[in-house]
């Protein structure tokens, strides 16, 4: 009965807890139960804050028979660890920042804690969110809790934010929060059969979220259906007078927007994205499409001339945004201090042990393409070509309301698969364009594949669109009728 | 006379990257030994031999692959450095938060009284 609780979504836990058939503690203990029986196989949970939950959870109760319950009330909710929390382990899943506690909150977390949520502890991500496997973790990969039919091979659940959308599939919490800077939400999702939101940049604040590439990152949530998915953006989203860059606009009623209703809605669909694609992938594109045509949507084929360049784009611009950010990393402040002859080969010393190899090759990139004679060849031309990207997707959404594309080019792989860094880069295909303008990006699971993975479709909307993303991905959602789960091996 | 030579200074420069650029594009990427030990220097990371030797491969594959982008022409074109068109909100120039120093030395691998600890860095 107890695990149970664990399969409520976040919109049905919201109405028993109200109408008081489950308490917040007792939703919180089964999310507990559950953590510790999966979390030895899935490596979901880098950190668990039990304590903290159960505390938090009293205070819901409480709340509760008050009468006085907020949006999130008694939700359990797992946190990225790239997002700051006070006082608790907050790392970037890298051993730089070994023994980190931050003295401050990330706004995207305070957010979700005003409203009511219940904090469980921090997920597994790649390091400082560079990788789509979650295999650059300083604390190992995290495990897609799907298998292949009749396989017991281990499967990478996507990256970066693996941890989130693995612990959301596999019911060790109601919902999660993640970052995309290149498809780091939208990937993972697609990967365990979740649904996955890249709001526009700027629509949540970036405050106490270990930076990787400022222009681009974005927090959003990992949820299990459309619906909540909405109830988190909600909660997260808003402006931030920390966050100069956030949005200064009010935050929708995301929820509300899932009126089920697209007649006369115009889709676009790249068809050109299909050359990348295997087989499944686009057989169920096209169902995608017939889904929404069926509901009343208008079908328009849409050209993206610049869409070959996102990938190298992407690759230049974030990678030189990451060295810049991380070169806080100086052994003084916080975190891993290896000691040298001088204060140079402390750094040194320091950077080289704490740093993995992706998040290395990526400041090195990064150091290397805005270094003296190469900035304008590499730099400097991406920014204009990311300019182009932006300006092709201006256009096409003069003309149609959202876009729907695939969200990854394959289902998801093993565990050391693909080992090679540009072969693991092409996963962000069509991810990274949609980061680079700006744009908010959703996938939402449409089917399995012939092995019994999970597929997701994205659709991407203008920017502060999000209402309208969100009623296309609801319709979706509804005509895939994605009801498979993960068979819980992890569990016996 | 300051002015006039900082503006003929510049103008080398830009002549010297246009000459490297042009080198550049006309060149395949081949990332050698010394480059590797320049950025590691620059970027603050010790690498050690076997390292070197890998990151060779593997930066010359990838920062070749940037060339693709040559296909393009953006001579017309601006760089884009944000996505928000938002005007920052103005505020008064005061102090929001301070007096921490306890929350923002309790990190650090060495501290003593309110200071950081570093080796010694003037002899």
């Amino acid at each position: 009965m107890t695990t149970e609780l664990t399969r409520f979504s976040i919109a049905e836990a919201r109405d028993r807890l109200k109408a008081r058939e489950v308490s917040a503690v007792e939703l919180t203990q089964a999310f507990l139960r559950a953590i510790k029986a999966a979390n030895p196989a899935l490596n979901a949970y880098i950190a668990v804050t039990a304590d903290k939950a159960l505390r938090m959870a009293a205070a819901c109760d409480e709340r509760l028979a008050r009468g006085e319950a907020r949006p999130l009330e008694g939700i359990g909710i797992g946190i990225k660890d790239l997002f700051c929390t006070r006082d608790v382990h907050s790392q970037a899943a890298s051993r730089i920042l070994d023994g980190f506690r931050p003295p401050y909150e990330s706004t995207v977390s305070r957010n979700l804690w005003s409203d009511g949520a219940v904090m469980l502890g921090k997920l597994n991500m790649d390091e400082f969110a560079m990788g789509s496997s979650n295999e650059t973790s300083c604390y190992g990969p995290a495990i897609n809790p799907w298998r292949a039919r009749d396989r017991e091979r281990a499967l990478v659940p996507g990256g970066s934010s693996g941890g989130s959308a693995a612990a959301v599939a596999a019911r060790l919490c109601a919902g999660a929060t993640g970052t995309d800077t290149g498809g780091s939400i939208r990937q993972p999702a697609a990967f365990t059969g979740t649904v996955g939101v890249r709001p526009t940049y700027g629509r949540c604040s970036r405050w106490g979220i270990v930076a990787f590439a400022s222009s681009l990152d974005q927090a959003g949530p990992i949820a299990r259906t459309v619906r909540d998915a909405a109830i988190l953006l909600r909660s997260m989203a808003g402006y931030d007078d920390k966050d100069a860059t956030s949005a200064d606009r009010p935050v929708p009623d995301y929820e509300a927007a899932l009126t089920g209703d697209i007649k006369g809605l115009k889709v676009g669909v790249p068809r050109q994205y299909a050359k990348e694609l295997s087989g499944d992938i686009e057989a169920l594109w096209q169902k995608g499409i017939d889904w929404l045509r069926m509901e009343g949507a208008e079908i328009r084929d849409v050209h993206l001339p610049h869409a070959d360049y996102a990938l190298p784009v992407y690759y230049i611009v974030a990678p030189a945004e990451a060295s810049s950010n991380l070169a806080r990393y100086d052994a003084v402040r916080y975190g891993l201090r290896v000691d040298g002859d001088d204060i140079a080969a402390m750094y040194e010393n320091s950077r080289a042990k704490g740093f993995g190899a992706e998040v290395k090759r990526r400041i090195l990139i990064g150091t290397y393409v805005l270094s003296a004679g190469y900035y304008e060849a590499y730099y400097l031309k991406a920014q204009k070509v990311r300019r182009l990207i932006r300006r092709d997707f201006d256009k096409v959404f003069d003309e149609v309301d959202v876009l729907l594309t695939p969200s990854a080019p394959n289902a998801a792989f093993a565990l050391g698969e693909i080992v090679d860094p540009m072969t693991m880069y092409r996963n962000d295909i069509f991810a990274v364009g949609v980061s680079l303008a700006g744009l908010p990006g959703l996938s939402v699971p449409a089917g399995l594949n012939d092995d019994g993975l999970p597929l997701g479709l994205q659709l991407i909307a203008k920017p502060f669109a999000e209402e309208t993303m969100f009623r296309a991905a609801g319709v979706l959602e509804a005509a895939a009728g994605f009801t498979a789960r993960p068979e819980s091996w992890w569990a016996s | 006379m300051v002015f006039k030579r900082a503006s003929w200074r510049a103008r080398v420069f830009a002549r010297l990257n246009a000459i490297s650029e042009f080198i550049f594009r006309k060149t395949p990427m081949d990332i050698d030994k010394q480059t590797v030990h320049h950025i590691a220097g620059l970027a603050r990371i010790a690498v050690s031999a076997p390292e070197v030797r890998t990151l060779q491969g593997e930066l010359s594959t990838i920062i070749g692959w940037f060339d693709k982008l040559n296909e393009v022409d953006t001579a017309a074109i601006e760089p884009l450095s944000r996505v928000t068109e938002t005007t920052p909100r103005m505020r008064e120039d005061e102090v929001s938060e301070g007096d921490r120093v306890d929350d923002i030395l309790r990190n650090a691998p060495a501290s003593q009284g309110h200071c950081f600890v570093v080796p010694k860095v003037v002899e």
